[in-house]
């Protein structure tokens, strides 16, 4: 199956586009800004939005059928100066040409931004006032030179790529407007206002936020009007009939939509995408999720169905793909080297279970998942959400589009992440009826705030900070606490409890970020019109910067480098204290000059074959106690709203960024290197086959971590391609799900990789190729079999 | 029962193509046979030993034993190489201990209707452990496979096939003479243990599938795939037919243990040169998988 033609020309059109850098909002948020000075907060905001979707130019390409984007060019980013203003100047110099994430910016557009925005905004960002109040503890650990802003994180503890980026993270409401349009919406706020009693000061910030939201709901009824003008101008000019009365019906519907509620599949997803641009627009974060589409837009398949239109619906859902992969955001260098390709995590949520237990497939969920083969975009990102009563046909559907090697879709374990969900305190009905969000991050549909913070903590930095009593080798300062000198610790016990402690210092700096953070987030940042699309804040009369939400969890922190840490707990313990082949002294020494005199002390300390990742019982004991510690000292902490914080493990690529900071590790990891990634073992610590590794995640407790965990997984196209291939594929899945795993994703290895891994192998030690009855790691085969499997040819059965 | 061992090489988890479903495969080490294609070469011998990766070894010379003067890493120790260039092939385990290893998986073949696979090596060669295994798996309601070469007496196949579900069965040429030729043992021997597996299928205990290793030059003249096909066809009620590719993907495993190999110019067949075995052997349903790198 390939895409229609039109979506096949929208589709190249969007690749060959370069990504680039726009300043229509910068400059009229700061118009607006400017103008209103002494309103309150979220007024401002309200008519900041205003004054942007009046004047943000108003662009429909052509062939469209989804009308709206946030900038003129597909993969241009807005600037948000309210966020970005401390860091970006420093940016822009090397905008065009750093090696990572480059965009392009007019010289014009440059001198406006320096010249009229940036210097508005300076000193009024968030991160710039953490920057200033945080005390000096706190800001040795976060930042590499605490004495001016902006100023590089350590990659000891981070918050940085979300201090500098906004809130985000958070699944909209978009049932509500395709049930009652933002003017039910508008009617429920004006007669919350209606019904204030104006004498009780209590009621003023509610007026307050209803006039916001009410001023917020009618900017964007607005803005899809200029799109209908736009569309039946287009229409006026148009020569080709066809395209003339397509025009015409995107005017029909940006007309009415997303003002009134959707009648029909075409005009749910024209409402449901203004409801998403208008979160863009409003919000600078990422991971800005669909959440479960397959589900709140069924009933207008339904109706599509019903007229015999099921091809155009999959039309439509692929210029909706297309229209998700326009849309990008500028992020400093730093965020990019955490982060490269500006990833921007539109978690599109596919299958699972109905708030009453059932399962919840239906034909749009295979809809989807045709789409998604057929048109191959990056986003949105495709998840899937596997139960017992999932059906065969649809996981099986689900395992073809990732062993195509498209990278989709996710696997999640539906059930486990309910239990996680309840477990926290969510309502049975609620839990079962979680969105996926970001990475692997659950939340309450319809009803969860946004968290306002979070952050990374090194774990194997607490490592360090042991052996060297509190110093950081990367600087020579003393920025963790003294835990006493390891060479008089007596037994492993005392190394690990001093390990803990350390950890205790870095959660307690990162909750006073974080608590610092939140007080200038409810101070400089309102969002009224995700308030107001959020279930119950216009019934309450309070914002989600004020708490309105029904569900407020948060902070939520993400550890970094569990592999490396639970090795390097297991060296000490064995090979120091147990059978002692090396003293404290010698570990000391070695590490403190990254192996310069002892390399092969190096490849000993690595080659120990007790690792975590390889299903061994001790090693694996040891990786979860170290994480649950961590996690648990983390969950005792609460948000500005009293909301419960959270722990995951959702690294993505930032164990490259964190491992910069590390020195040398008692596992022989040398100073500098990346951390392992996420839940994985760490590279070359793989002895155990491929089941074991699955054993070893699986016993670090997913369900406890509940913001998550993710895991990686590597296959090769050949495993999965034959029709078996794919019901052992979709056992795979379903025995990890029965096993308590939390989330896997497939990497089906092609050629391309099997000639790099050729090219170098150290990169690819776990790297296995087989034919029937014979199997070998691809490292350790001769050149001449390595180019013989890379060439070989291939049977169609 | 319990004290019963197994000489083995490897304990292969998520197996994908031995067998049905998910499965574990036991490498048994030792085979009565030495084909030279052999793509386990370290499944031959019966007894442990070193095999060594120059390319990985570091030269540290750690691996040298009390009283060795002169550095050989094929007689070092593998315990002391942190580079894991020498390792040791080989080990004498306990049968309760493979089942163990075994059931480490069985979350897996519920899911996938896979289960144990004995493979090697050659398995009739420590037929009471093989058997000790097969028994104890099915006691815990575990699916069984073999993988054998057949040359073995036939009392051990009986017993074994008796507590099989899934039998994996190779020939390698049907000219006899060629057979002892080539693989140092008899074709007739073998042949005997097939036919009594075609029994087994009868009865409806087990699956049976006869795997035939396709190497150019040696066993794919169109008569003897022919009289392959028609020995078959006679003989056999039941039974797939799966011609496997010659590859060269053991060719570093020689190395390894310090021998030669010794079909070095053999090219790997075209997939133009399998299609033809297929349709000379003509057998319903026989199939290849190709000799793609897989997992």
């Amino acid at each position: 199956m390939s895409a229609s033609k039109r979506v096949s020309n929208l589709k190249e059109r969007l690749d060959k586009q370069e990504r680039s850098v726009e300043i229509d909002r910068a400059l009229l948020i700061t118009e607006s800004y400017k103008k209103n000075e002494g309103k309150p907060l979220i007024l401002r905001m309200a008519l900041a939005l205003e004054h942007i979707l009046k004047n943000l130019p108003v662009v429909i390409d052509s062939n469209e059928l989804i009308a709206g984007r946030p900038t003129r060019k597909a993969k241009a980013a807005q600037i948000f100066p309210e966020v970005q203003a401390g860091w970006l100047e420093g940016e822009l110099p090397k905008i065009r040409t750093r090696k990572i994430d480059p965009f392009a910016l007019s010289q014009d557009d440059e001198d406006i931004l320096r010249r009229e925005i940036l210097p508005y905004w300076k000193g009024k960002t968030i991160n710039e006032k953490v920057f200033d109040q945080i005390p000096g503890w706190v800001k040795v650990l976060l930042y590499e030179n605490p004495s001016h802003y902006p100023a590089a994180g350590t990659s000891i503890i981070d918050n940085f790529s979300l201090l500098e980026k906004g809130i985000g993270t958070v699944v909209p409401n978009y049932e509500a407007v395709l049930k009652k349009g933002l003017n039910g919406l508008i009617d429920e706020a004006e007669q919350g206002i209606a019904h204030l009693d104006l004498t009780d000061p209590e009621s003023i910030r509610k007026h307050e936020y209803l006039t916001a939201a009410v001023i917020s709901l009618r900017a964007l009824i607005r803005f899809a009007g200029r799109y209908a003008d736009e569309a039946e101008r287009q229409a006026e000019e148009e020569d080709d009939l066809k395209r003339k009365s397509e025009l015409r019906e995107l005017g029909r519907i940006c007309r009415k939509v997303p003002a009134e509620k959707a009648d029909t599949f075409y005009e749910a997803v024209q409402s449901f995408w203004f409801v998403h641009l208008m979160v863009r627009i409003e919000n600078s974060g990422h991971s800005i999720s669909p959440g479960r589409f397959d589900q709140y837009m069924y009933p207008y398949y339904v109706l599509e169905k019903k007229e015999g239109r099921e091809h155009r619906a999959l039309e439509l859902i692929e210029c909706l793909f297309i229209k998700f992969s326009e849309l990008t955001l500028f992020s400093s260098s730093g965020t990019s080297v955490c982060y490269p390709g500006i990833p921007q995590w539109q978690n599109f949520n596919l299958g699972g279970k109905t708030k009453d237990g059932k399962d919840a497939v239906n034909e749009l969920s295979y809809l989807c998942l045709q789409a998604m083969e057929e048109v191959r975009t990056v986003q949105p990102d495709i998840s899937v959400r596997i139960h017992p009563g999932t059906p065969e046909r649809f996981l099986r559907e689900a395992c073809k589009l990732s062993a195509l090697g498209t990278g989709h879709p996710k696997f999640y374990n539906e059930d486990l992440m309910a239990f996680s969900m309840a477990a926290k305190g969510v309502s049975l009905e609620d839990a079962r009826n979680f969105s996926i969000m970001g990475c692997v991050e659950p939340r309450v549909t319809r009803k969860e705030g946004i968290h306002l913070t979070g952050g990374f903590i090194n774990l194997p930095i607490g490592i360090e900070f042991v052996l060297t009593n509190g110093r950081w080798r990367k600087t020579g300062e003393q920025i963790g606490i003294k835990t006493g000198d390891p060479r008089e610790f007596r037994d492993f016990q005392e190394f690990f409890d001093a390990w803990k402690a350390q950890m205790d210092y870095l959660v307690k700096a990162l909750f006073t970020i974080d608590a610092f953070a939140e007080q200038e987030y409810v101070r400089t940042i309102a969002t009224p019109f995700i308030s107001a699309i959020t279930e119950g804040t216009i019934a309450k009369g309070k914002s989600l910067q004020e708490g309105g939400a029904e569900y407020n969890f948060g902070p939520s922190v993400n550890l970094i480098g569990v592999g490396d840490t639970a090795d390097s707990l297991l060296a000490i313990k064995k090979l120091v204290f147990e059978e002692k082949k090396y003293s404290m002294d010698q570990i000391v020494a070695a590490l403190e000059n990254d192996f310069q005199d002892n390399e092969i002390l190096a490849h000993v300390l690595a080659s120990d074959p007790c690792k975590y990742g390889n299903g061994i019982l001790e090693a694996d004991r040891i990786a979860k106690e170290a994480v649950q510690y961590v996690n648990k000292a983390i969950c005792r902490n609460k948000n500005i709203f009293g909301g419960k914080a959270q722990a995951g493990i959702i690294p993505v690529t930032s164990g490259i960024a964190f491992g910069r900071a590390v020195g040398a590790l008692p596992n022989g990891r040398k100073a500098g290197k990346p951390l392992a990634d996420g839940v994985s073992p760490v590279h070359g610590a793989e002895q155990g086959g491929p089941t074991d590794v699955l054993h070893s995640v699986c016993r670090l407790d997913p369900v406890s971590l509940t913001n998550g965990i993710l895991f990686n997984y590597r296959i090769s196209p050949q495993a999965v391609k034959a029709e078996n291939g794919l019901s052992k594929f979709a056992a795979l899945v379903r025995s990890y799900c029965d096993l308590g795993g939390w989330h896997i994703q497939f990497n089906v290895v092609d050629n391309e990789t099997l000639r790099d891994a050729k090219v170098h192998p150290d990169q690819y030690p776990d790297l296995m190729v087989r034919v029937a009855g014979y199997s070998a790691y691809f490292a350790q085969l001769s050149e001449e079999v390595q180019d013989d499997i890379i060439e070989r040819y291939e049977y169609v059965i | 029962m319990g004290k019963i061992q197994a000489t083995i090489f490897n304990i292969q988890h998520l197996s994908l193509q031995d067998g049905g479903g998910i499965r574990t495969a036991i490498f048994f080490k030792g085979c009565p046979l030495h084909c030279p294609w052999c793509c386990n070469p370290e499944s031959q011998n019966p007894y442990p030993e070193i095999m060594y990766y120059p390319r990985k070894c570091l030269g540290c010379r750690l691996c040298m034993r009390k009283g060795q003067t002169v550095w050989n890493p094929r007689m070092g120790n593998p315990e002391k190489c942190s580079a894991r260039a020498i390792e040791l092939c080989g080990r004498k385990v306990s049968t309760d201990y493979i089942i163990a290893e075994a059931e480490k998986d069985a979350v897996f073949y519920r899911r996938s209707g896979g289960g144990i696979t004995l493979t090697g090596g050659e398995i009739l060669a420590q037929a009471d452990a093989a058997v000790d295994i097969l028994i104890k798996a099915h006691e815990i309601g575990m699916n069984t496979a073999i993988e054998t070469c057949g040359a073995g007496r036939p009392g051990d196949f009986r017993n074994i096939s008796e507590h099989t579900d899934q039998v994996f069965f190779d020939i390698k040429t049907m000219d006899s003479e060629k057979h002892k030729k080539l693989t140092g043992g008899s074709l007739e021997p073998i042949l005997g243990n097939l036919k009594k597996a075609g029994e087994e299928v009868k009865k409806g205990k087990c699956s049976l599938t006869v795997r035939y290793p396709l190497i150019p030059g040696v066993n794919d003249s169109d008569t003897e795939l022919q009289s392959l096909g028609k020995w078959l066809k006679g003989e056999l009620n039941a039974f797939q037919l799966e011609i496997m590719p010659y590859h060269k993907l053991g060719v570093g495993k020689y190395e390894a243990l310090g021998r030669e190999y010794q079909l070095p110019m053999t090219e790997v067949p075209k997939k133009e040169a399998v299609e033809r075995a297929l349709e000379q052997i003509d057998v319903p349903g026989a199939f290849s998988r190709g000799n793609n790198p897989e997992e």
